[in-house]
């Protein structure tokens, strides 16, 4: 099935992820987040049956492909453009495909990306061509099946193109070691909305690696909301390489229990007159932790750049929040911010709540709810939000927590 | 008690502490049903402390005194309580709540203090045809909880809550502050509204202004954490005239 030059692709990932060395606590990226990798035995752990609803393509959805392990099902239609499971669109040959993969540079200090470089069994590849506009969402669900797993995901769009994409990644309560390559490019004065529901099971560790890169004018707005996870770190690297490209994401995770959440953002201005706002939301109950690191890169040259990039942490237990905020600037006349705020649920506004009759454990569960609000808000389907408010509501500080 | 009219706010004597430093020393006031009382005072005077401790603050610390609604002693009551037994107060500077919108705190507050008296199928219904008696627009509903609101905006949704949750007792925090006149009339139109033989209203003002609105039955002027001095209406319009310095050399001694 799979072709030569892929299998060279792969081989060269796996050379190159046997040579680096493991980070250790002495990384600045890993200090906070102790990431070990035991290779799991093949065949170990076989996945439970995917739930009926992520399963289940909504009649406010275009097209829906399902990954577990190798096999892809595919439900919808997707006339103008192409979506598919990696696997299927390598042996259909697609250009786009064989380009980005063939010569991969992304990520080459990262001894994980390049692990699942080397092993992914399966993603999905999403090719929009030029001027194409689909006006409804798109939705890919990955289903971790073996004890280890790993997924390569590809999104182009071309110039002009629209689309709004739904990630949803699950997984049981079995052990379990999921990495996930994303690469996403957007071409000129297109627009995506990247919305991600993660929503793994207790016991899986995550290693996500993303890289986007937009064109002039491009446009890509982001909506993660991680809820599941053993611990899950996240590195996002993206390149605002055209002239007015812009960035904009409300991004939240939701932890309890001993779950880790770390995002390790790398938002590289490269271009004059572009955009970032970002704002991520934390909840963390129990002795969940979670770390921020947020680096805003304005290079040389990219005059006229404005960036923005908060986060905000509201802590209802004994566990911590680790942010890093850092600004590398090297050019004239931007406008940069940082902050970053930790906080338990504040006095005035339990206060304010409860001076209208609400009791004080609603009152608090409203509050805590709020702060993840505004990534709910902004999930495109209904039955989307509906599950996502059911796995809030089941967290501990959550409405039945 | 026979023959005797039962205060609706009593507070007797109150001492209170704020993170060790003692704010308020002494107030005593008596609010029957029907009255409309007005405390007077310069920014700083503990006008607020007052406000904030009769609703339970819990940065309010009660040493001394007492308060009693309906007869009945408060203090050991969390603010909920207070409010699910109609006690209100419009606050001076309300806070946010960013997530929770307009819409989902007007139901759970009044489905709370309305319990029984209200059904939740009719709670949408309710908030509508108050919000187009006083102008709010439908906007209002979807938006987060005093979030991005201007003075007015927020002062326009306490005078919301206020017809919406139908309190015996309203304390009312400088909520004529950083209202212009426009406003000041229709928040003033709607605390004359809720005006009525059974209920109370304590009026916390800086500035006479809003007292030519709701004109008060009794006027108390308050300096350094005590009541000065009370009287008539016309107390108020005294102080306009000849400021607070006279009352603050003596202590003069509350007619109360």
């Amino acid at each position: 099935m799979s072709a030569d030059w892929l299998q060279i692709a792969r081989n060269q990932a796996e050379e190159r992820f046997r040579s680096l060395p493991f980070p250790t606590g002495k990384d600045e990226n890993f200090r906070f987040t102790p990431l070990e990798y035991k290779p799991a035995e093949t065949g170990t752990a076989t996945g439970s049956p995917l739930p009926s609803d992520l399963a289940k393509l909504d009649s406010d959805e275009l097209a829906l492909l399902l990954l577990e392990g190798e096999e892809a099902r595919f439900l919808g239609a997707t006339p103008g453009f192409l979506f598919t499971d990696i696997l299927r669109a390598a042996a259909l040959g697609s250009d786009p495909l064989r380009s980005r993969l063939k010569d991969d540079n992304s990520f080459r200090d990262d001894k994980f990306a390049q692990l699942t470089g080397a092993r992914w069994r399966n993603g999905a590849f999403l090719h929009v061509p030029a001027g194409v506009k689909v006006a409804k969402p798109l939705r890919f669900v990955t289903h971790a099946m073996e004890a280890e797993e790993h997924s390569r995901h590809l999104i182009v769009l071309e110039e002009g193109a629209e689309l709004v994409l739904v990630q949803e990644s699950w997984s049981d309560e079995a052990a379990r070691f999921c990495g996930e390559l994303v690469e996403v490019r957007l071409g000129r004065n297109s627009k995506l909305h990247w919305v991600t529901l993660q929503q793994l099971g207790r016991n899986t560790e995550a290693v996500i690696r993303q890289r986007v890169e937009l064109a002039e004018g491009a446009e890509l707005k982001l909506t993660p909301l991680h809820l599941g996870g053993k611990l899950v770190q996240v590195r996002q690297e993206v390149h605002l390489s055209g002239e007015g490209a812009s960035l904009e994401a409300q991004a939240a995770a939701r932890g309890d229990g001993q779950q880790h959440f770390d995002f390790w953002l790398d938002v590289r201005h490269e271009s004059a007159g572009s955009r970032s706002q970002m704002d991520y939301w934390f909840v963390m109950a129990e002795k969940a932790k979670a770390v921020f690191n947020g680096q805003i890169e304005v290079k040389h040259g990219a005059a006229d750049c404005e960036s923005s990039q908060r986060s905000k942490s509201l802590l209802l237990g004994s566990g911590a929040v680790h942010s890093i905020p850092k600004l590398i600037i090297k050019t004239d006349a931007v406008k940069c911010s940082h902050g970053a705020s930790v906080s338990s649920v504040s006095f005035e506004q339990l206060h304010y709540l409860q001076s209208r009759g609400i009791p004080r454990n609603e009152a608090e569960q409203m509050i805590v709810r709020g702060f993840t609000e505004k990534v709910v808000e902004r999930l495109p389907t209904e039955s989307l939000i509906d599950r996502a408010e059911t796995l809030i509501e089941n967290k501990a500080g959550g409405v039945h927590g | 008690m026979m023959g005797t009219i039962l205060p609706l706010l009593e507070i007797r004597d109150l001492a209170v502490e704020v993170e060790g430093k003692e704010v308020l020393h002494g107030v005593s006031l008596k609010i029957l049903p029907g009255e409309v009382h007005a405390i007077m005072g310069k920014n700083g005077s503990g006008k607020t402390t007052l406000s904030n401790t009769i609703m339970g603050h819990p940065k309010y610390k009660v040493t001394r005194g007492d308060i009693l609604l309906e007869g009945e002693s408060i203090l050991a009551l969390p603010p909920d309580e207070r409010a699910r037994r109609r006690l209100f107060l419009a606050f001076q500077y309300p806070v946010a709540v960013p997530g929770v919108t307009v819409a989902q705190f007007l139901r759970s507050a009044i489905l709370s203090v309305r319990k029984g008296e209200v059904e939740p199928k009719n709670v949408r219904k309710l908030i509508k045809e108050e919000m187009t008696k006083i102008d709010i627009p439908d906007s209002f509903m979807t938006r987060f909880l005093n979030e991005g609101f201007s003075g007015g905006e927020k002062k326009r949704l306490e005078t919301l809550q206020l017809r919406l949750l139908q309190p015996k007792m309203m304390v009312l925090d400088e909520t004529d502050s950083g209202l212009d006149i426009d406003s000041l009339r229709r928040v003033s139109e709607s605390i004359e509204g809720a005006r009525s033989p059974q209920k109370g209203i304590l009026l916390i003002t800086h500035y006479q202004r809003m007292l030519s609105h709701v004109r008060p039955d009794f006027v108390h002027v308050f300096i350094d954490g005590r009541i000065v001095k009370s009287g008539s209406a016309e107390l108020a319009l005294e102080l306009e005239e000849r400021g607070y310095e006279w009352l603050e050399g003596g202590k003069a001694a509350s007619l109360n």
